[in-house]
């Protein structure tokens, strides 16, 4: 059985370069998501009501959390309309932590929310669903809570 | 700084793929048939997901790898057990005997008449030359295969001593 | 990148390798080895719902519904295809001629865009040298070439040369078809 035990060292390989690279070199943009992308796809998910391909980017899920993804998607939905363009911003990164933004562009305007993230099993994850920087929707998102 | 992060993660795809691409013998790919097309399809589209670092590495690897993994273990089942090779590609199906359409075959393939007429005309048979072919298949590949009556083919070279010469 | 996910994606790998095996199987031989356009898109279109399903992106059930209604569409289709000729050729279209009675049909190469290169190219790869050659070369649905030759440049068959072979064949073109025009030049 050379062929397929072959492939299962050229996997182990592969993922130990991998794990290398990430944990043991401490590479945190390259072999894995960066932070701004990360932020860019969990905001793609939401804008699109994708809640359950939202969920995995957020670090903890509390109970509840799905109302409260829905609840957001509603506010930045009444804030800028449909949102066509989701673009993420690199922030600072030190340590286990970092912070991006990302700029959503609507039909009736633009916003940017903020995120930190955390590193969890090598990878960035949201500590949370984001926070308004700038745009009209600030004071609706603080009502909306 | 961007442009070097893509680079290595397009070397990290190339690298892997062609590993296990190697591994999995050549066999297992380059026969194509239908999957085979379906899965370079996936790989592909999976190295896409890399490059923009919409996955990590290691979840890459292992979905790329899993994949060729299963795909190299049914290859070598299906050469060890003719059944299996049977339940999984199927079987070749004579479509057209003795210059005349096989009904349940075409149907059951939900081959349409002029689709018959090109395999055939792709082979240089024209509509009025069918009787010249003997059987024509549909290989496990979906390829067709077509096979003329002896008296439609050249004479061989052995055959050089029953040639009256001309007069 | 923690054991359990990447253990999940392994597992959803299997899962969408045997499902897309067993469509693939199902919609029959031809889907993907005789290639018309509509075959690619198809292959492409199930291509890529996998991908998603693969990483958790869609729900299982989602992609196995997406990956399920493509391929029950092209098996309607080609059963459509197989039981009316119209719909087949506004799906496909018809073969376009290129070269017809030893002359290029520049009508047809303008239709398909093909320059006068690429014709004779196709043609030499068929190892035909002459255009006078062939009766009719045709640009197939496939994008495959067919060539009928005239009947003075086929080879030589063994009826033409042994009289029982000769004979099998005048009992055959009474049975299968007419036999190859018999034009001499």
């Amino acid at each position: 059985m050379k062929g397929p035990l072959s492939v299962v060292a050229i996997i182990a390989a592969a993922l130990a370069v991998a794990g290398l690279a990430v944990f043991g070199l401490d590479d945190e943009t390259t072999l894995v998501p960066p932070p701004e992308v990360v932020a860019e796809g969990f905001l793609r998910a939401l804008t699109t009501r994708r809640y359950e391909q939202a969920l995995p980017f957020l670090d903890e899920r509390p109970a509840g959390i799905g109302q409260e993804l829905r609840r957001r998607r509603k506010a930045i939905d009444r804030a800028i309309g449909t949102v066509h363009d989701v673009r993420g911003e690199p922030g600072r990164r030190s340590g286990g932590t970092a912070s991006a933004s990302v700029r959503l562009r609507g039909e009736r305007g633009e916003a940017r929310l903020r995120f930190d993230l955390v590193r969890r099993h090598g990878e960035w994850r949201l500590t949370s669903p984001g926070t308004w920087d700038e745009g009209p929707a600030a004071r609706a998102f603080v009502t909306s809570h | 700084m961007e442009l070097c992060q893509v680079a290595v993660r397009a070397l990290f795809a190339y690298v892997v793929l062609l590993g296990l691409l190697r591994a999995s013998g050549k066999r297992t790919v380059a026969q194509g048939t239908p999957f085979d097309f379906v899965l370079a399809l996936v790989l592909g589209d999976m190295v896409d997901d890399l490059l923009w670092a919409e996955v990590p590495a290691g979840r890459f690897t292992v979905a790329v790898g899993t994949l060729t993994l299963v795909h190299t273990l049914v290859s070598v089942a299906t050469a060890r057990s003719e059944r299996l090779d049977r339940l999984l590609a199927g079987e070749p199906v004579p479509v057209l005997e003795r210059g005349r359409p096989r009904a349940d075959a075409v149907r059951g393939e939900r081959i349409h008449p002029s689709e018959l007429e090109r395999m055939l005309r792709v082979e240089g048979v024209p509509r009025e030359a069918w009787a010249e072919v003997r059987r024509a298949t549909v290989e496990v590949s979906g390829h067709p295969a077509v096979a003329r009556e002896p008296w439609a083919e050249p004479p061989q070279r052995r055959e050089r001593a029953r040639v009256r010469p001309a007069p | 990148m923690d054991p359990h996910e990447l253990l999940m994606t392994a597992l959803r790998a299997v899962a969408v390798y045997v499902l897309m095996l067993a469509v693939i199987r199902l919609l029959g031989k031809r889907t993907v080895g005789n290639f018309t356009a509509f075959d690619l898109l198809v292959a492409l279109m199930l291509g890529e719902v996998v991908d998603e399903v693969i990483y958790g992106d869609v729900a299982m059930v989602q992609g196995f519904v997406a990956i399920a209604v493509i391929a029950a569409a092209q098996y309607g289709n080609s059963w459509l295809s197989y039981w009316d000729h119209g719909f087949l050729r506004i799906l496909e279209g018809t073969p376009t001629p290129i070269v017809e009675k030893g002359a290029l049909r520049r009508d047809g190469l303008r239709r398909e865009r093909m320059n006068e290169k690429d014709a004779l190219a196709e043609l030499r790869l068929q190892g035909l040298e002459d255009l006078r050659e062939v009766r009719l070369a045709q640009l197939e649905v496939d994008g495959q070439v067919s060539v009928i030759r005239e009947d003075w440049a086929e080879p030589l068959q063994r009826a033409d040369v042994f009289p029982e072979a000769a004979a099998e064949r005048g009992r055959a073109g009474s049975v299968g078809g007419q036999g190859r025009a018999r034009e001499e030049r």
